[in-house]
């Protein structure tokens, strides 16, 4: 029995050792996202969104860089208190409610340095679009704006392996959109924490 | 050993995070939902007037057609309307306006309608104020003078909308100046005491963020 676990050890071992010899072909990330708004959303909603998530897969076109695309979505929510709002000779009272949603859809380019086992570090950059819908309600009337924005999104984060074939990513992305006839441009930090699977 | 299975790893990683990434928080309760709409006519001197009358009921508008006919309209409950009356009494009182009756050529005149529908214009027919407004001439209207109205568009909810009206100044189209306005809107939901403490903050609180009212 004894050797029996020592042989199955031993090709496990040498397999995963394999792997790691082996080019990392594609890599997938599911992604817990903490949304930080800065600029003009910190000024519409400055509160730290819980709410968000993304997707990415990214295929080597060389040993180190990577390409593919990215999917996701950070919600962000702000519930202001009772407040009195003048606008020339009308005022109106009420509760205010703001909704940001934000998802961008972006082809990405990284740089992943793959020399350690265990840590990759990586960094990146993004181009892209962003579907943002805004909503600001006040009593049971609201009012919402649909629209896309163009967006560069600059990356940066680790890979820590779990083993050779999975492990857990933390990074952040910074996504900067440019002004459009609705919303002006704002900009916000995406911190994932992710779970990733690597392919050879 | 159990094997796992990529894909329904994947597939519940991905519901978590679609769930973690939607879900959203509103309002909890109905009181946070009303809202306090005022408006008025800037070029009015609230300053030179003093005396006010109001009626001592509150229409509910509907859908009645007047055509120049006096119909008498229907009223809220008074266990309502009652607060909404003695709060706008109040704060005027206590903006140091005297109240005097209807004819004795009030300097204004400050009326409440009730409305419950799905969706609707600020405006209601003139006709329903045949029953009490001094000197009713069926061809009068509303007008507001520098200013206009919203729209109001709610669902199951309720509107109060109180309008001061200056007498005096009815203008050469047969239109009575609307100087002051409020719409107060909120959900119909809740017991008699929860309403009524809502209808007396609203109240008062178009008449805080109306400060030119006060003498």
């Amino acid at each position: 029995m004894k050797k029996l676990i020592a042989i199955i050890a031993l090709c496990i071992a040498t397999y995963s050792a394999k792997a790691q010899e082996l080019q990392m072909e594609s890599i997938t990330s599911f992604n817990y996202s903490i949304g930080i708004p800065v600029g003009n959303l910190s000024d519409f909603i400055s509160k730290v969104s819980p709410l968000g998530f993304s997707i990415d897969y990214k295929r080597a076109i060389t040993p180190n860089i990577y390409v593919g695309g990215e999917f996701g979505m950070n919600n962000f929510y702000e519930e202001r208190s009772y407040q009195t709002y003048t606008e020339g000779t009308a005022s109106i009272s009420g509760i205010q409610t703001r909704y940001n949603t934000s998802i961008p859809i972006t082809i990405t380019a990284d740089y992943i340095y793959t020399a350690n086992n265990q840590f990759k570090p990586y960094f990146g950059i993004g181009l892209g679009t962003v579907y943002n819908y805004r909503e600001i309600d006040l009593g049971l009337f609201n009012s919402t704006i649909n629209t896309w924005f163009f967006t560069i999104k600059p990356e940066a984060g680790v890979i820590f392996n779990l083993n050779s074939f999975t492990g857990i990513k933390l990074g952040a992305r910074y996504f900067q959109t440019f002004n459009t006839k609705d919303i002006d441009a704002y900009s916000y930090f995406a911190i994932d924490v992710g779970f990733v699977l690597m392919h050879f | 050993m159990k094997k796992i299975n990529l894909f329904h790893t994947c597939y519940w990683l991905l519901a978590c995070l679609l769930i973690t990434g939607c879900d959203q928080d509103g309002p909890d309760y109905v009181d946070e939902l009303d809202v306090v709409y005022t408006n008025y006519d800037d070029s009015f001197n609230f300053d030179e007037q003093l005396t006010y009358a109001v009626p001592d009921s509150i229409i509910e508008v509907d859908d009645i057609d007047f055509d120049d006919e006096l119909i008498s309209p229907d009223f809220i409950d008074p266990i309502y309307g009652d607060v909404i009356l003695d709060n706008i009494v109040a704060n005027m009182d206590n903006r140091g306006w005297q109240q005097v009756d209807k004819d004795a050529d009030p300097d204004v005149i400050i009326l409440a309608a009730a409305m419950q529908t799905t969706n609707l214009y600020y405006y209601y027919d003139w006709g329903y104020w045949g029953w009490w407004y001094p000197g009713f001439y069926p061809d009068w209207g509303w007008w507001y003078p520098g200013y206009y109205p919203p729209v109001v568009s709610a669902y199951r909810s309720g509107t109060l909308v109180l309008q001061m009206t200056y007498p005096a100044g009815i203008g050469v189209n047969d239109n009575i100046p609307v100087v002051w306005t409020s719409a107060i809107n909120g959900l119909l939901e809740g017991s008699t005491s929860s309403i009524n403490d809502r209808l007396k903050n609203t109240v008062d609180q178009a008449f805080i963020q109306s400060p030119y009212l006060s003498k």
